[in-house]
């Protein structure tokens, strides 16, 4: 197989990936399966970016740029102007991380794999659960990273300068965690380059930090970052979680040995046939996401369901063409290991988000027409997590039972205690009729059906006393419909 | 490329420009009001309630700052402010003599949710650890203490051996130094404030529960030192427990919440109200001659037509029924009573019940057995 014809089936490939993945995640959307965390946050963000004076993010309780440090957001808020869809959002996702592809492919190349088990290792990204499933799970701007992050890992092996340095800032831009990532960066180009590459990448790395820092410092009004909290197990800062490690390895590693954890990795290495496993040297920029990850309580944190993985990918990818090429060197035949990606891609498919287990999932297809047609885009709506993203495109758009009652709302760390573990003062009867006459609301828009029923943030048994308490005080409009209802004050 | 180049230098000017539109810090302008409950001790002296400093009254919206505890000694005219740094401080609860008081605060270990017990006096605190605790999750809400001073209560979130779904919620309970979570985890699971009998010796709590089905179940359990826990009623809730009573809520058969009266003597159960809208939030006295609650009816007592919440004061031997908030222009609600049944204490919207005055909203007020109306409370220290 020639480049070329190689590269036209990468290009098909990912042309492919970006298809599929985009239908899947947009009829996943269709049928309530998406949810206002984190898909209708992201889409009022770039909503209110493109199409609004506002600043405030009802759906989440803060300024639009307060919860995480990523202006690379802005990059897609002008298609807002053109055509604001969660549809696009969805779609964007998957052309990004399908991108990725593309410097996986060139990857193998300079460690001159041929044509074909290049496009195996391009494939085996595309596949590999942590893009999969980040694809799959609603969208975040932390997507970006995985590319930006692949791009930077092909141009220090290919000694440019200029287009890592633009790579790096790209996956800078993604999120504030990824600064620690770049550091550890610089550790690994000491030794694949040299001096200058670990300085400037360095560099670079403490930039992010800072400039992450004071973003976050200045949208949040000088209040700190809540996530520091999912730590509290080893410490109350980064500098004590840093500081529990060094001086009580044993005991750090006896906490991280959980079957869990095990999973987790497991579904990190296995993948891509355990070959990251040969080149612990490349994975060394994975450090701290993956103990970031490890070492949090927040369980979603530790399965590649969600996209706590998007700093990892790069690098398992990178580790795996390096163990390759060391084990050719070993005498052991291209077209082996070449076969057995291959199958791991296969399994990757099987038992990813395409795969039986997941798409039996997907929920039945569902009919909100009626109710998208009964609220209209200036008003305020209150709405089931499970329905968030169909309504989002609004300034005053809460995440149900915001604002009567506040939950999962703001940036203190209750909120996202509240977020992570659904614990919650309690919520009376009472404390909810009272929140319904004393704040502005249009319409409440809930889902019909219990099965469709998303409780998040509140505990199942919570959300449904809270249902019954709203629709005793509020009526549907007109003939209900279709699989949502409406509900206004009574006349 | 010309061309590419010059759609790109465009596009990220457009970015640009849409950051610096939305590079202002904004604030949110839309929060229900903070939910406030006031604690009374038995002869009425003590009260303890929430405040929020940076409100124009005791309460305002959802605080913007952490929030303080006013305890105010009403035979001596004092007022303590109790705070700590970086935690707000919640729902207090007096002991009968107010010499002890227990209250949430958060974040505090951990960042999650304690319990803590102070004296009142010195204001000397200490935090209540629950049972368990793990990273996140196994934090303590809603205390009470019993009128006795000797058995502490609270919510708290127990481990669940399912470790993908989050933990459930429990009865704590126990005197402070020996707490433990006595009850079978489905039986106690508890979803709201857990009520004590004034010598500790009974408790009742509201059960929430989602089935498979997809349905709500609502269970009112009690418990006592003598017997095991059972459920006396489904779908109520709100229990409030005097010596040999329950008071609690139900909705009738047009679905509007009343208060019922479970005797455990006489194992009866009778309506208290009748009313034509809403009833809940009682609070009973200790003897169970007398109940404080809110309710939204008209029809309660005569002469009521506005659609706020008051507070009504219920006689329980000859179920007369006295509106304390009478003509309020704002709802009135979680109404406390003292042991004794002298005094009642609540937080209200109201801005005309202390008349000719008029005052901001958010206030807590007393209302005193043989008084004419409500007094609001002065909770900045060296007001009174």
């Amino acid at each position: 197989m020639q480049d070329k014809s190689a590269k036209k089936t990468l290009a098909l490939l990912i042309g492919l990936y970006t298809f599929v993945f985009s239908t899947l995640t947009i009829v996943r959307h269709q049928r309530l399966g998406s949810g206002t965390f984190d898909l209708g946050i992201f889409d009022q963000a770039l909503y209110l970016v493109a199409r609004s004076d506002s600043s405030f993010l009802t759906s989440r309780g803060l300024h639009l740029n307060a919860d995480h440090f990523h202006p690379i957001l802005y990059l897609l808020a002008p298609a807002y102007l053109v055509w604001p869809s969660v549809n696009l959002l969805l779609i964007l996702q998957s052309l990004i991380l399908g991108l990725g592809a593309y410097p996986a492919y060139r990857l193998a190349r300079h460690y001159r794999l041929e044509e074909r088990w290049s496009l195996v290792v391009a494939a085996a990204y595309l596949v590999h659960p942590t893009v999969s499933f980040l694809n799959r799970f609603e969208f975040h701007p932390v997507c970006f990273m995985v590319p930006a992050l692949m791009f930077s890992v092909l141009f220090l092996e290919e000694a440019r300068p200029w287009p890592f340095s633009l790579s790096v800032v790209a996956a800078l831009a993604s999120t504030e965690a990824a600064g620690f990532t770049i550091i550890a960066m610089a550790v690994t180009a000491l030794w694949v380059r040299d001096k200058r590459w670990f300085a400037g990448t360095f560099a670079l790395g403490v930039l992010g930090i800072v400039a992450a820092k004071a973003w976050l410092g200045y949208f949040n009004q000088h209040q700190s970052s809540p996530y520091a909290i999912l730590y509290t197990e080893y410490g109350k800062s980064e500098v004590e979680v840093a500081l529990h490690m060094l001086t009580q390895p044993l005991d750090t590693l006896a906490r991280l040995s959980t079957p869990v954890n095990w999973e987790y990795l497991f579904y990190l290495v296995g993948p891509l046939v355990f070959l990251p496993l040969l080149a612990p040297d490349r994975l060394l920029p994975a450090v701290p996401a993956l103990l970031g990850n490890l070492l949090s309580w927040r369980e979603s944190q530790h399965r590649v369901e969600y996209h706590y993985g998007a700093a990892l990918t790069p690098f398992l990818l990178w580790a795996a063409v390096i163990g390759w090429d060391r084990l050719r060197r070993r005498g052991v035949k291209d077209k082996t290991m070449g076969g057995l990606l291959g199958l791991a891609c296969l399994l990757s498919v099987i038992f990813g988000p395409l795969g039986f287990k997941h798409m039996s999932r997907l929920p039945e297809g569902a009919t909100i027409a009626n109710a998208l047609s009964q609220v209209k885009p200036d008003e305020i709506a209150v709405v089931d997590n499970g329905l968030g993203a169909h309504f989002s495109q609004r300034e005053n758009f809460y995440l149900f039972p915001n604002p009567f009652v506040v939950l999962a709302w703001g940036n203190t760390p209750q909120a996202l205690i509240q977020q992570a573990s659904s614990e919650y003062r309690p919520l009376s009867r009472g404390s909810v009729r009272r929140g319904m006459e004393s704040t502005r609301f249009d319409a409440v828009v809930l889902p019909v059906d219990v099965d469709r029923m998303s409780p998040f943030p509140l505990r199942a048994g919570d959300s449904l006393v809270i249902r019954r308490e709203v629709r005793r005080h509020l009526q549907p409009v007109g003939p209900v419909s279709g699989d949502a209802v409406v509900l206004r004050k009574k006349p | 490329m010309k061309v590419l180049k010059a759609i790109a230098v465009v596009w990220l000017a457009l970015c640009l420009w849409l950051f610096l539109r939305h590079s202002e810090p904004a604030a949110p302008d839309n929060l229900p009001w903070m939910e406030v409950r006031p604690t009374i001790s038995f002869s009425g002296d003590w009260l303890a309630f929430e405040v929020d400093p940076l409100a124009e009254a005791v309460f305002g919206r959802y605080p913007k700052k952490e929030t303080e505890i006013a305890l105010v000694d009403r035979s001596t005219n004092t007022v303590k402010r109790l705070s700590f740094p970086g935690i707000s401080l919640h729902a207090p609860c007096l002991s009968g003599k107010g010499d002890q008081m227990v209250f949430e605060g958060a974040p505090g270990m951990d960042f999650l949710s304690d319990v803590y017990l102070a004296d009142t006096e010195t204001l000397q605190s200490r935090p209540l650890a629950p049972p368990q605790r793990k990273g996140g999750q196994g934090g303590a809400f809603v205390p009470t203490i019993s009128s006795n001073g000797q058995i502490v209560s609270f919510l708290s979130y127990r481990y669940k051996t399912d470790p993908t779904r989050p933990w459930e919620t429990t009865v704590t309970m126990g005197p402070p130094d020996r707490l433990e979570n006595p009850f079978p985890p489905l039986v106690g699971r508890a979803a709201a404030p857990i009520a004590l009998s004034p010598d500790g010796k009974r408790v009742a709590w509201e059960s929430r529960m989602a089935e498979p089905t997809g349905k709500l179940r609502v269970r009112l359990f009690t418990a006592s030192d003598k017997q095991q826990p059972r459920v006396l009623e489904q779908d109520a809730w709100e229990p409030s427990l005097s010596a040999e009573q329950l008071a609690f809520v139900q909705a009738d058969k047009n679905g509007t919440y009343q208060i019922y009266l479970h005797d455990f003597i006489s194992k009866q159960t009778r309506q208290l109200t009748r009313g034509n809208d809403d009833s809940f939030e009682p609070s009973i006295s200790n003897d169970g001659k007398t109940l404080a609650f809110t309710s939204y009816a008209t029809d309660l007592v005569q002469g009521k037509a506005d659609s706020t919440s008051d507070i009504y004061l219920m006689n329980l031997e000859d179920k007369s029924v006295n509106c304390l908030t009478a003509g309020g222009d704002g709802n009135s609600y979680n109404p406390a009573l003292s042991g004794d049944g002298s005094t009642v204490a609540f937080a209200s919207l109201a801005t005309n019940l202390q008349r000719p005055e008029s005052l901001p909203r958010g206030q807590v007020y007393v209302w005193e057995r043989g008084w004419q109306q409500c007094k609001a409370v002065p909770f900045r220290a060296g007001e009174l």
